[in-house]
């Protein structure tokens, strides 16, 4: 070890280093024409940051539709090229991914973060890309500030006023008060503004909020508070892990979780969530504009059912990607011959009118004026025993 | 009793439990410290380590806690050896920053390999005393939470007397004070800082299962190892009992601030409301509120 | 007549010169030029991959000037970026000062911030006050996402393009040779500064402050310019990112990027300029060269090699600062030093 550490040692990591600056120059990506027989898609869904248990099945959802629509012969003859990188929940990191993508000659673009989403799609719009995205908050949906952007399903808006309203309709006459319990993030902090949006358009009152982060291992201190509120409702914006700890610190302080009933929305429900949080989250009710896997009897699962023979179960953000997959393909079909550009593309979606995913989502429309495809909410309750969360609504479409 | 007053003994009583958490944390950095004046940023990552290693043993090997829990301590321990001699052994005499960079370094390899080996799936440990409850002043409290806690105020007390009466524990506090003065005495230095490596990993070890069972265990954990500089920060890096005075103190004043201030600031006040008032205390008293005030000389 | 064996400066002008002798200033001139016409030639990815350097040069020689001459290690230097970042943001969009004032004033502002944490590093030393800077960094951070009135929070602050008296960067072409030019003033500024009394004292506070102290040098005068130099570049940094990602957010100036920059300068060579500039290039290219690598030829054996990227990404960027400083401590500048004198020599042996 001495001799090594005497020796000019430098000298051996030259080799690397020239090694990899000639890879580098050899392998840059060029800038690539989409040719008419492939269509490029781009994403940057979170792999191995905070969100990546979502981030994963998304990913794969989205694949898994691509994949399965190449099998079958492509679009109008045309294969789908996905190109992916892992965003990380990292904004430069996206907006990194975005503009080389857009050097390879991609027509859509599928965005994750809250955050990365709203600046790729600013840019989106001065390119003519589409883009549409995992978050699904109303933001995303504004014709002025991003034309080119698409929700594939109901935004967070309806599924917030879906749950809601069902708050009201199980206790009629009732002025419910809500606490609103969010991570200090972009994501978070663009639910709660549609919480509260909402909720001071129902006239219910809002007697508190709460931060509880993506990283938090102890809610206690928050939920003191709450349980010291005698609220009726609890908005939760949150991850598996996150209303795991939310639920089993507000047991902890002795919140009663049947008075006070926990709303989550879809990217905390799941089976991580059931398992981490056991008998603690026996009380949640979920939203989400999606179905599930487990209703195989409707069309659209079927199909995924289809594509994927080898796999037990799959998760609900499995079917976010599919859907989001699903929705592009569309638009593409229905380019017919025309050439595959964003600013075609972005007509084709305008032009579809109750789209039926046979069941997958709520039937889609678009519009020039309306970006948000869906307005149906399917409400879920944990099935403790089975794992997983079990829809316990039909589509509910909140006015 | 008020509701106000009882909120606020609510939030003491929570905070004094993180504090535990805290404490054993940030022993294992003062041990480090002590032994070898290696300021160890990769605590964190090594509290990681070991719950996984006890995900491991209770999940494929379906050991049951207690086993898990001992055979977790040993592996740590050969794990903590490894690091020392293999990363921390050359930079023997380097400057500080070097030092710091290899155990910032060492975090990122940490967290790259558990990633590669388990990827950033949350898991979720196989339940352990589930039913056993108590309550104290309206807050209940798990079987699993009454463990941790003991084996924190346990090991604690038992390190204290380790450094004060054992002989290893001395030969570690003379090895920090004066290598050279050590070496003259006898006392093999390089074993010393092996030994400490080892108890420290040992103990975050410990407290990462635990912390892993509590709240399910992702790459995300080894963030408690940067809240744990706090209390260092504010006891003072060189002193055991001050470390674990902070860690208690840093606890409650973390869940005070998150209950009292959160609404008017509207965020995640704990992480801040720590570090500011460490800077405060820092511009009083530099070195902590017991460290050893350093003395250089020429 | 060529070049002699040794030195052989006449005068103390040439001895202090940054240039040692004409062939070198001719070679770095020639790459000069040829980075400047990359510009032209180079497809989009790279300009942005040459901007990203061009920042990131900039803010490790800020770094580089507290951490590196000064022996202050400061965890918060990705927080002061973020400083730059909303100061240019804030300046151009509420105040409508145009860029080419607001730049120097951004970087002011930081620079005087960067002096308030600094402050602290008059009493505390070493391991003090590097936790003292992962304060800063946490605090600023903390107000960056809840000052909302100020920051916008984390929505993101959209930015303007850049513009010098009408004539807009909105291109990536242009915008590289803004940053080329910008960052070439800097290298050559900080070189001065280096070499100056200034630079000098700083290396003597790194080494021996009480010694320094002794002959003359004033403690606090130093330190707190060294971080105000180093803040004012890490703004400087800060505020030429800000119009190229064209909407802020609190995120992307978190620990990690403080840790990214600490590598850099560790990997390229503490205590110098050349040093600061080859870790900023090395750390820039690294994560893209492994992306090229997983992504697209390990496709095929791997499939979901994509989804170890970042992991594998995390260790190789340990093992690379591990094995710079245990093989090689001062970093890549002192490889290049080896080069050079290997070739001042050649052929002979010695």
């Amino acid at each position: 070890m001495e001799r090594l550490l005497n020796r000019p040692s430098g000298i051996w990591l030259w080799p690397i280093f020239l090694s990899m600056a000639a890879a580098l120059v050899f392998t840059l990506p060029g800038s690539a024409v989409a040719s008419d027989k492939v269509i490029k898609i781009g994403s940057c869904p979170d792999l191995s940051g905070p969100t990546s248990e979502v981030g994963k099945p998304f990913s794969s959802g989205v694949r898994g539709y691509f994949d399965y629509i190449n099998s079958k012969g492509g679009i109008n003859g045309r294969k789908i090229e996905y190109l992916e990188t892992d965003g990380s929940y990292n904004i430069p990191q996206e907006t990194a991914a975005f503009k080389r993508f857009v050097m390879d000659g991609i027509v859509a673009f599928i965005g994750w973060s809250g955050g990365g989403h709203l600046q790729i799609a600013q840019m989106a719009s001065a390119k003519k890309i589409v883009v549409l995205g995992a978050s699904i908050s109303d933001v995303f949906a504004n014709i002025q500030t991003s034309p080119y952007s698409f929700i594939h399903c109901a935004s967070y808006d309806q599924v917030w006023r879906a749950m809601i309203d069902h708050a009201m309709n199980k206790n009629p006459g009732k002025k419910l008060k809500a606490v609103i319990i969010y991570p200090d993030n972009g994501y978070g902090h663009q639910n709660a503004d549609t919480c509260r949006k909402y909720l001071k358009e129902k006239g219910l009152e809002l007697v508190g909020e709460e931060i509880v982060g993506f990283k938090d291992i102890d809610a206690t201190a928050q939920m003191l508070k709450i349980q010291r509120l005698n609220a009726d409702i609890a908005l939760c914006p949150q991850v598996e892990p996150s209303i795991a700890v939310i639920m089993r610190d507000a047991k902890k302080v002795g919140i009663d979780t049947k008075k006070l009933q926990f709303y989550v929305n879809l990217q905390g429900m799941g089976p991580v969530g059931i398992k981490l949080g056991g008998k603690n989250v026996e009380d949640l009710i979920g939203g989400s504009p999606f179905s599930a896997w487990e209703e195989k009897d409707l069309p659209g699962i079927k199909m995924i059912h289809q594509a994927n023979p080898d796999k037990k179960a799959l998760l609900p953000w499995y079917v976010h990607g599919w859907a989001a997959a699903l929705v592009i393909s569309e638009g593409l079909r229905r380019l017919g011959d025309k050439e595959v550009t964003g600013e075609n593309l972005k007509k084709s979606l305008e032009s579809i009118k109750d789209f039926d995913t046979g069941g997958v989502t709520s039937p889609i429309s678009f519009s020039p004026e309306n970006h948000i495809g869906g307005r149906g909410v399917k409400l879920y309750r944990p099935n403790l025993q089975a794992g997983y969360f079990e829809a316990m609504t039909d589509f509910i479409y909140p006015k | 009793m008020n509701d106000s007053l009882r909120l606020l003994l609510d939030l003491i009583i929570n905070g004094l439990v993180v504090g535990s958490v805290y404490s054993l944390i940030s022993l294992s950095m003062v041990l480090i410290y002590k032994g070898s004046k290696v300021l160890n940023l990769a605590q964190g990552e090594l509290l990681m380590a070991g719950a996984y290693v006890g995900l491991v043993l209770m999940t494929v090997l379906h050991l049951p806690f207690v086993l898990a829990l001992c055979l977790t301590t040993a592996v740590m321990a050969v794990i903590g050896l490894f690091v020392e001699r293999t990363f921390l052994r050359p930079m023997i005499g380097e400057s500080i920053i070097s030092v710091i960079m290899i155990t910032l370094a060492l975090s990122y390899v940490f967290r790259g390999v558990a990633g590669l080996i388990w990827g950033s799936e949350t898991y979720v440990f196989p339940r352990v005393l589930e039913d056993t409850n108590v309550t104290v002043g309206g807050i209940f409290f798990s079987g699993i939470y009454i463990v941790t806690i003991g084996l924190a105020l346990g090991l604690v007390v038992l390190f204290f007397f380790f450094f004060k009466y054992s002989i290893y524990g001395i030969a570690l506090r003379a090895t920090a004070s004066d290598q050279q003065a050590t070496l003259s005495v006898g006392i093999s230095v390089k074993r010393m800082f092996g030994l400490c490596w080892a108890i420290s990993a040992m103990l975050s070890g410990v407290i990462g299962m635990l912390l892993g069972i509590v709240s399910g265990l992702n790459l995300t954990i080894g963030f408690y190892g940067l809240l744990a500089l706090a209390p260092i920060l504010l006891g003072g890096i060189d002193s055991i009992g001050g470390a674990i005075l902070a860690s208690f103190l840093v606890g409650v004043i973390e869940n005070l601030a998150q209950g009292y201030l959160a609404s008017t600031v509207g965020g995640s006040v704990k992480e801040v409301t720590a570090f500011s008032i460490i800077v405060i205390v820092m511009i009083f008293r530099p070195y902590g509120l017991f460290g050893t005030e350093e003395i250089e000389r020429l | 007549m060529g070049e002699f064996c040794g030195d052989t400066i006449e005068s103390y002008i040439r001895d202090e010169s940054v240039f040692k002798t004409k062939t070198i200033t001719i070679c770095v001139t020639i790459l000069g030029c040829c980075v400047a016409l990359m510009g032209l030639g180079v497809n989009q990815y790279m300009l942005h991959l040459l901007v990203s350097i061009g920042i990131a040069i900039i803010g490790a020689i800020g770094l580089s000037f507290i951490t590196g001459f000064t022996g202050m290690i400061s965890l918060g230097h990705g927080a002061f970026i973020g400083v730059g970042a909303y100061s240019m943001a804030i300046l151009t969009d509420r105040l409508g000062i145009p860029f080419i004032i607001a730049l120097p004033l951004s970087a002011l502002i930081t620079a005087g911030i960067g002096m308030f944490f600094g402050l602290p590093s008059m009493r505390i030393k070493g391991l003090y006050l590097l936790m003292a800077t992962i304060a800063a960094q946490v605090i600023i951070t903390f107000l960056m996402i809840h000052c909302q009135s100020l920051t916008m929070g984390l929505n993101g602050y959209p930015v303007k393009p850049a513009s010098i008296f009408g004539f807009e960067f909105d291109t990536e072409r242009k915008y590289f040779y803004l940053i080329y030019a910008v960052t070439l003033i800097c290298i050559l500024a900080a070189k001065n500064v280096a070499r100056s009394r200034h630079g000098r004292a700083f290396v003597a506070i790194r080494d021996q402050d009480i010694a320094a102290d002794v002959i003359g040098v004033n403690l606090f005068k130093y330190k707190t310019l060294a971080f105000a130099i180093g803040s004012f570049y890490a703004g400087l940094a800060g505020a030429l990112w800000a119009p190229y990602l064209s909407l802020i957010t609190p995120e992307a100036f978190s620990l990690d990027l403080s840790i990214g920059y600490l590598a850099m300068i560790v990997v390229g060579g503490l205590g110098s300029i050349m040093g600061a500039i080859y870790g900023a290039i090395f750390m820039t290219l690294l994560p893209e060269f492994l992306k090229i690598l997983m992504e697209e030829h390990l496709r095929g054996f791997i499939p979901d090699a994509i989804r170890s990227v970042p992991h594998i990404k995390n260790i190789l960027f340990g093992l690379i600062i591990i094995t710079f400083l245990i093989f090689e401590p001062h970093g890549l500048a002192e490889i290049h030093r080896r080069i050079k004198k290997y070739f001042k020599l050649w052929p002979f042996p010695y």
